[in-house]
């Protein structure tokens, strides 16, 4: 039986088998030409590694094993018993063993430790497919090899302070031998994530100049984007963006987003988390002309209901709100962004926002507003009850997506309105619902006609829901 | 227009060619113009075409409609173990990549759980590795996780 199917279609099965070990496990120990196909037919693969000598040549080994990966994805594991001479050293071998064998690369996380700049090199010369990198670099913040990359279109970079690295990379810079910062290149990268920028880092001006393609901006944790001038070209880069993220950027949020106002037309997405004024946000959201389709926000300190009734007055075409953690919004606030976004919302999430619990009949009127919600998010909110929930489920027969992890309040009865109600509910997540049992699980799974995966604690499934999900395809997420 | 198909035990099957073009194979037979004869399948029993025919009218037919489409598929696909391997090697020579995808997923997801030695018998697979082979796999394996 086994002779008759194919290496190709091997490879195939082999492709759509569930990404854990277990199963990549069972599989490689079947027989030899198993293994093989397996290794070949492997396009991405995730590893944990620990800080050991021994790690390297096992390293090259491991890889050469899988001559077709596309994606690659390295991690340290911080072991604190384990101590190298070298951690930089270590890291470098590390790229450098990635650079010799995986060229086929597309993609690449590499999270195994900060690597100086001059260990891209190898990288770039090696890996010319490479269209996806994340990477960390030691200070000082130094952006010309990225030109290297031609193909490239996401960057993601984290930086640390080094011990030691900054003058190899100073004598480099200093002395040309990565081209000269007063032209600018024309890069293709369409997004960026930078994290860890401090108020002196400076550096970045080559790198706003020469992003002119740029549609997603990422920044985390970043109390700067470069010095004086490098902010004017910063500004320019702004014009182009669809996406805009920032996360723990509290010094620098007002002004990006004054900027943002100012000179962008194209923004669609905007997420702020951790870090933002209530001044600097209500200007942008009154000032901005763009048309906003999602807005995702986690600002305990800082969002008020003046910023829902702002948001619900000039961003009337969102069609995703995500609110978090919000604790001084009241349900009056709400409310109003209930009935302005009536006809277009498909996604609303008010993850751990106790308003939801606090006040009664809220989900009810949301409910009423929002008919045609397709996702709804309703996490950790540990006191919500199942009278609420199922109020506002009666209403949206339409929800495709729903997420209640962590809500310890809920029981079988909000399940049993789950099924009834949402007849097109494909993805459920109700992990960590501590008042939900076996017995309720199983009747959502098997009275759900378009369930396709569901997020429970293994111990909640039994062995009828376990078969049922089994037989039609549902994935289950333990 | 009707196309005759021939399976490996000399069966006989008419067909309209809106149903038959559903595999790339016969779709390249027809339009290189070889199509107006009986065509052989000497790959495929006439048990396994007549399944396969079936998909490909059904595909046609429910077309427009998706739920219908999809339950059809579910319960086509519920087929003990030696009729899936004669419908994906008869999918894979026939090249219809919409049965091919499904009975693949449906071996995959078969094999998920199995131990190796549940996997070798129900396959009849000789183990050919010797036990430090097999712990220097289990060795590799442990590198291996997924966010």
């Amino acid at each position: 039986m086994d002779r008759m199917l194919c290496d190709e279609l091997l490879e195939e099965i082999f492709q759509r088998l569930p990404p854990i070990p277990s199963s990549s496990l069972s599989v490689s120990l079947v027989s030899k030409r198993w293994l093989h196909l397996y290794r070949t037919s492997k396009t991405f693969l995730s590893l944990r590694l620990s800080p050991h000598n021994s790690t390297i040549p096992s390293l090259a080994s491991f890889l050469s094993h899988y001559p077709s990966l596309l994606s690659l994805s390295l991690l340290l594991s911080s072991d604190p018993t384990i101590t190298i001479p070298s951690a930089t050293t270590f890291s470098e071998h590390l790229l450098l063993i990635v650079s010799t064998f995986c060229f086929k690369l597309q993609t690449l996380r590499f999270m195994a430790g900060p690597v100086s700049v001059s260990s891209l090199n190898s990288l770039s010369l090696n890996c010319t497919h490479l269209t996806s990198l994340c990477i960390n670099l030691f200070r000082p913040i130094f952006f010309m090899w990225v030109v290297k990359f031609p193909v490239l279109k996401e960057l993601s970079i984290f930086v640390s302070s080094g011990d030691g690295v900054e003058q190899a990379t100073e004598f480099e810079r200093e002395n040309g031998l990565w081209g000269n910062e007063d032209f600018d290149a024309e890069l293709g990268l369409e997004s960026l994530c930078l994290s860890g920028i401090r108020a002196d880092d400076w550096g970045l001006g080559w790198l706003w100049r020469s992003c002119k393609k740029l549609k997603k901006l990422q920044l985390k944790s970043c109390e700067g984007v470069g010095d004086g001038g490098s902010f004017l070209s910063f500004v320019r880069c702004l014009q182009g963006l669809e996406e805009v993220e920032l996360r723990t950027c509290r010094s620098i949020v007002d002004g990006v987003l004054l900027k943002l106002a100012e000179n962008c037309n194209s923004l669609s997405s905007l997420l702020v988390y951790d870090g933002g004024s209530r001044e600097g946000l209500l200007r942008f959201i009154r000032q901005c002309n763009c048309n906003l389709q999602k807005l995702d926000l986690r600002l305990p300190l800082d969002l008020h209901n003046d910023h829902l009734t702002a948001v619900a007055l000039n961003f009337r075409g969102l069609s995703s709100i995500r609110l978090q953690s919000c604790c001084l919004v009241t349900g009056e606030g709400l409310k109003a962004l209930g009935i302005a976004m009536s006809s277009g919302l498909e996604e609303l999430a008010l993850i751990n926002c106790d308003v939801v619990e606090r006040e009664q009949g809220l989900l009810a009127t949301l409910g009423q507003n929002l008919r045609q919600l397709r996702k709804l998010d309703l996490s950790y909110n540990e006191m919500l009850l199942d009278k609420e929930l199922i109020s506002m489920l009666v209403s949206c027969n339409c929800l495709v997506d729903l997420r209640l992890r962590g809500c310890k309040g809920l029981t079988k009865a909000a399940l049993v309105s789950m099924f009834k109600s949402c007849k097109r509910l494909e993805n459920v997540d109700i992990m960590h619902c501590r008042g939900i049992e076996a017995e309720a699980v199983e009747l959502l799974v098997l009275n759900s006609p378009q369930l396709r995966q569901v997020q429970v604690e293994e111990s909640k499934l039994s062995d009828v829901a376990r078969t049922w999900a089994s037989n039609k395809l549902i994935e289950v997420v333990v | 227009m009707a196309l005759e198909l021939k399976s490996s035990d000399n069966k006989i099957f008419e067909v309209e060619e809106l149903v038959a073009v559903q595999s790339e194979t016969i779709k390249s037979l027809v339009e290189d113009g070889c199509a107006d004869n009986v065509i052989p399948l000497p790959n495929v029993d006439s048990k396994t075409l007549e399944l396969v025919l079936d998909w490909c009218k059904n595909h046609v037919d429910m077309k427009l409609d998706e739920e219908k489409l999809k339950e059809y598929e579910d319960k086509f696909i519920e087929v003990d173990q030696a009729v899936l391997y004669d419908l994906l090697l008869a999918a894979n020579y026939l090249n219809i990549k919409d049965l091919l995808n499904r009975a693949c997923q449906k071996v995959a997801d078969m094999l998920k759980g199995k131990t190796p030695e549940q996997i070798r018998e129900t396959l009849n697979i000789v183990n050919d590795f010797s036990p430090e082979e097999e712990e220097e796999i289990r060795k590799e394996n442990l590198w291996a996780f997924e966010e």
